[in-house]
């Protein structure tokens, strides 16, 4: 193993390794925890940056295998595998864990649990770096779960308060659904290739067409409950709900592009049909998520709906079928939107620390004032996030939007309402929160906050600002070619300059333009505050009506049958057990009475088994 | 360094017998309990390091005596490390005022044991054998209570007789073939078997097979700890080892005895398991659980023969290595307390929760779970069995798969004490040997690739001096 490959393994096994050490050493002293937990993770970035510049921008891919069971005759290769997607992955994900970890040692100084809280938050961020470096799907979905179980504890980590706990287990189920369609896309994937899809390289030995459209949906199944895109993203508006900011940052910058990322590393295996339904999921997506950002009122649900539809981007970028580019698009815009949404979720965990918690935007109002180093940032991350020209988010959604007119004009249309949605939710955000007067008590009393959260508020605005500069060169790094800047990207700027003015003329001063809207409109209004009654019917139909009552009936059968047989055997072994007992009476010469028996059976029966020839 | 030609191989032996009369001389001008075991526990150290730094490419020595190789070379490791560790377990226990002298006892068998598993010459076996029961008997003997003295005479009774099972079928064995080396081709086939017989029930009494199973339950339960760690550890792998030697060499052994074999493993574990359940002292639970344990390792027998040999030996290993850590630990873990009462145990998180998480451990890995060296070993001994795709292979291991679930329930009885039962709140000092034994079962339960790769690089491709029945 050379060292290439140690590294690489570290980037991951150094906080998986540590971060039993997190929680422990917060039992000495809780602010221990912060220090090991922030330091682990800033070491993670650290081998990764020097990986990234070592080895995978000379173009040399890394890829080690171990045999995971020897004893069995197939081969389960468990390993890494850093080729430049996956190093530009995992450069972001570390990079921006550790941003958010940062923030965290301010924003959760006060939580008596924080060192329980700073070990998961250790243990998800190596999760996600595993899940992008590893090298087989059997790896991967390992971690995948990992990312799974500490997103539950995550949302749940102020388990106290019943929104958390509920919204915790809902995450959980909902994804789970995903998960099975990821299971069986393995088991496919295993079946259809022999056992060579098991690692990653194996995938192309899967020829067939119609084998690839199975598999490869299998695993958009697993990606849609992981990146939240219709019908399974009812989990993230609820995750926010509950936990800390800081959680709910975690899911929407790095947690939720899993599902992206497992679509471009199986992307050999996409069809043009399951690229289809790849696209219009997408696109669909972006317009019920951003129709519902528009009328609720809570700031982190806004941001969980806009994440929603900004994932949608990339999954509909990568339902373009271009190959390397659309992997390009896709991860440009991944990275782009870690960094826009990681701002505005830390902007607005720094304003409702500020404001005691009081996430409604109506009670907000007139913070720029207060606290304008918070509210300026945010102000860039709604201009990035609506793709103001020269921002992060101009350079990588109006490509999507432009690109995709070369492949459909219907995507097209879906993807630019999508554009001027997004500009039309995030100013509105933005306006009820920073202009006019404050709308409550808290709002009246707020204050910039600490300089450690400022600090990484601060550096994401910059690179939500700058990082537009990569962008030529991202393309090409990943393979794709180079996307210029063409007449067609006018469209989104004044689809996006026209939501922001709409935004401004509904919003930013005192208008009664929005109850007009909704009683002229009164019914679709309501469908969409309803969430166009998406989770109402997963929770009274299919859990309640149906779910509900399969488990009576299970329930029912394992009581009856099951426990009564359990409790026969359990029964049988303990009477046989006091009857045994008996025999060990303590007396020597009985022993040697019994070995004597023993031995003369035994070779009483030998002789038999001679005599008769039973056996050869 | 050649000083006694191939005798040079035998230094880790040698050394525990020199290291036996240092500490006997030593004795004279101090009894200091740490002192003493503290050079016996070197000398034992000295001897592992021996064995690990030694290549044993198939060396024979004084003709046809000893025959060393890499087999032989994995169980001295399986064997010295729980000698080790009952070693060290000396320092509590007994409270004999004579340490030097049971050191020097304790040290001689360790050495004998080695010997007798390198042996594959009758006599020399049962030689080495003797050299290690008589040492025991005193050992179990060494205590100030009458029930050490009754599980000694108890022992010392079952073994007279077993030797003498030994000594007769070592006659017959010379009658059949003509020789007392091992894997000679029988010239009278009914004397043969009558002498494979004895010989099984001869050596096996140390093994606690189902039948030969008495005297251990109040032998384990009777002596110190150390001395039930010791008995139910590394003298039930030498002798483990011996029947292997015996039986995998004879050219005639399979085609009749395994079924015999598959009963006696089956029986074995079944009653162990069947009475553990019904057990409220736990000293007493784990000497049933022993015996359960005697039956898993005596599945081994049924690959005799086949390909699977070599799969089966590095299990075996592994599952010797688990096992000498898990029972070793679990018996020495009973110095902490002054009575082995199941209620003793409860409240034991509060209490010490180090102890507590580690006696869990130990349990766990008794039971099978996964994550621990127990389930590894256990797994892929089961593997090899099932490898051969015989009918009577996979009922041994059905029945081996129920039984391990079925004895979750009196390991997880003690755990479920341990955590969720309050008890009385008097402290547990620390037991570092518990700790260590707990650390290596989940280190290398995680870390078992190590291990499996290790015994896979010493041993052999083919153990050809043990296909005799291929």
């Amino acid at each position: 193993m050379d060292l290439s490959v140690l590294l690489t393994f570290l980037i991951f096994g150094l906080p998986l390794i540590g971060f039993p050490f997190v929680i422990g050493i917060g039992y000495i002293k809780k602010n221990y925890s912060m220090y090991l937990g922030t330091s682990l993770i800033f070491l993670s970035f650290l081998i990764s940056v020097y990986v990234f510049f070592t080895y995978t921008v000379k173009g040399i891919a890394i890829l080690y295998n171990f045999n995971w069971l020897p004893s069995l005759p197939a081969v389960i290769p468990v390993g890494v595998y850093a080729d430049n997607l996956s190093m530009i992955m995992a450069l972001m994900v570390s990079f921006v864990g550790f941003l958010i970890i940062l923030f965290s040692v301010g924003y959760m100084k006060e939580d008596p649990n924080r060192h329980v809280f700073f070990g998961e938050m250790v243990l998800f961020t190596s999760s996600m770096l595993g899940l992008v470096l590893a090298s087989s799907l059997i790896m991967l979905f390992i971690f995948w779960e990992l990312v799974g179980l500490c997103s539950y504890l995550l949302i749940g980590f102020w388990y106290y308060k019943p929104n958390a706990a509920s919204a915790a287990k809902k995450a959980f189920i909902v994804t789970r659904v995903g998960d099975v369609f990821f299971i069986a896309g393995i088991g496919a994937a295993i079946l259809y290739s022999s056992g060579g899809a098991l690692s990653v390289a194996g995938l192309s030995s899967i020829h067939l067409v119609w084998q690839k459209t199975i598999v490869s949906l299998l695993l958009f199944g697993g990606a849609i409950g992981k990146s939240a895109q219709f019908p399974l993203h009812v989990w993230i508006p609820d995750a926010m709900e509950g936990p800390t900011t800081v959680s709910a940052l975690i899911h929407a910058a790095t947690m939720v592009t899993a599902g992206v990322y497992l679509i471009a590393r199986t992307y050999s295996l996409f069809t043009p049909t399951s690229l289809t339904v790849v696209l219009y999921v997408g696109a669909f997506t972006i317009i019920l998520s951003g129709l519902i950002g528009i009328v609720v009122n809570d700031i982190k649900r806004i941001l969980a709906y806009s994440t929603i539809s900004q994932i949608g981007y990339m999954v509909a970028a990568l339902g373009l079928g271009l190959g390397a580019t659309s992997i390009g698009l896709s991860i440009y815009q991944l990275e782009a939107h870690a960094f826009f949404k990681a701002l505005l979720f830390l902007s607005a965990g720094s304003i409702l620390h500020a404001i005691l918690n009081v996430r409604d935007i109506n009670k907000m109002g007139g913070l720029w004032k207060k606290m304008p180093i918070t509210v300026t940032s945010m102000f860039i991350g709604a201009l990035a996030l609506s793709g103001f020209p020269l921002t992060a988010g101009f350079f990588s959604k109006d490509v999507i939007i432009s690109t995709s007119y070369g492949v459909s004009i219907l995507a097209w249309i879906l993807l630019a309402i999508g554009g001027f949605l997004t500009a039309l939710y995030s100013f509105r955000m933005f306006f009820r929160v920073a202009l006019g007067k404050p709308r409550s008590n808290p709002a009246e009393h707020a204050h910039e906050s600490s300089t450690i959260m400022l600090i990484p508020i601060l550096i994401l605005a910059v690179f939500s600002l700058i990082f537009g500069v990569f962008q030529g060169g991202f393309y090409t790094f990943l393979g794709g070619s180079p996307v210029s800047l063409s007449t067609m990207d006018i469209v989104p700027v004044v689809l996006m300059l026209g939501g922001m003015g709409l935004a401004y003329f509904a919003w930013g001063r005192n208008s009664t333009i929005p109850e007009k809207v909704a009683n002229g409109a009164r019914d679709f209004y309501l469908l969409v505050k309803n969430k166009f009654f998406i989770d109402a019917f997963f929770t009274n139909v299919i859990a309640e009506r149906g779910i509900l009552g399969l488990s009576a009936v299970s329930d029912g059968f394992e009581r009856k049958a099951i426990e009564g047989l359990v409790d026969a055997s359990g029964k049988l072994f303990q009477n046989s057990g006091k009857v045994l007992r008996k025999f060990q009476t303590g007396l020597a010469r009985q022993y040697a009475l019994i070995i004597l028996i023993g031995l003369i059976l035994a070779l009483v029966l030998l002789r038999i088994f001679i005599l008769t020839g039973v056996i050869h | 360094m050649t000083i006694l030609g191939n005798y040079d191989y035998l230094w880790n032996v040698f050394i525990l017998f020199i290291g036996a009369f240092v500490v006997l001389f030593t004795s004279l001008v101090t009894e200091k309990r740490a002192v003493l075991v503290t050079m016996g526990a070197a000398f034992a150290v000295v001897s592992l390091m021996l064995t690990f730094a030694q290549y044993y490419g198939g060396v024979p020595i004084g003709g046809t005596l000893i025959f060393l190789t890499g087999y032989s070379k994995l169980f001295f490791i399986a064997i010295l490390i729980p000698g080790l560790l009952s070693l060290i377990g000396i320092l509590r226990s007994p409270s004999s005022a004579k340490p030097g002298l049971m050191i020097f006892i304790f040290l001689v068998s360790l050495g004998f044991m080695l010997l007798a598993i390198s042996s594959f010459n009758l006599l020399f076996i049962f030689v080495a054998f003797e050299g290690v029961s008589i040492p025991t008997y005193v050992l179990a003997a060494y205590g100030k209570s009458e029930s050490e003295l009754e599980a000694a005479i108890k022992y010392f009774i079952i073994g007279a007789f077993s030797t003498g099972l030994i000594i007769f079928g070592i006659s017959l064995y010379y009658i059949a073939t003509g020789t007392l080396q091992l894997g000679a081709v029988p010239n009278f086939h009914s004397i043969y078997f009558l002498s494979m017989g004895l010989l099984i029930f001869g050596l096996g009494f140390k093994l606690a097979i189902f039948p030969l199973h008495g005297w251990a339950i109040d032998t384990y339960t009777g002596t110190s700890n150390s001395i039930s760690s010791y008995l139910s550890t590394s003298s039930k792998i030498m002798t483990l080892i011996v029947l292997l030697n015996v039986l995998f060499t004879s050219p005639l052994f399979f085609s009749y005895l395994k079924i015999i074999f598959a009963i006696i493993a089956i029986l074995t574990m079944t009653f162990g398991n069947v009475v553990a359940i019904s057990q409220n002292n736990v000293k007493r639970m784990l000497a049933y659980s022993s015996i359960a344990q005697a039956g898993y390792l005596s599945v081994v027998f049924l690959v005799a023969g086949t390909g699977a040999i070599n799969l089966a030996l590095i299990s075996l290993f592994m599952y010797a290595l688990a096992y000498g850590f898990m029972k070793g630990g679990s018996f020495l873990a009973l110095d902490s307390l002054g009575n082995y009462d199941i209620e003793n145990f409860s409240g034991m998180w509060k209490r010490n929760p180090a102890y507590a998480v580690s006696f869990a451990i130990l349990l766990l890995s008794l039971a099978g779970f996964p994550g621990t060296l127990g389930f590894i070993g256990k797994y892929f001994l089961f593997l090899s069995v099932l490898s051969t795709k015989t009918a009577l292979a996979f009922l041994v291991v059905i029945i081996s798969v129920i039984n391990s679930v079925a004895s979750f329930y009196y390991y997880g009885r003690v755990i479920m004490y341990m955590f969720w039962r309050k008890g009385t709140e008097e402290k547990v000092p620390n037991n570092y040997i518990l700790y260590a034994s707990a650390l290596f079962t989940v280190l290398l339960g995680v870390l078992y690739f190590v291990v499996f790769s290790y015994a896979q690089s010493i041993l052999p491709a083919i153990t050809t001096f043990l296909s005799g029945g291929l």
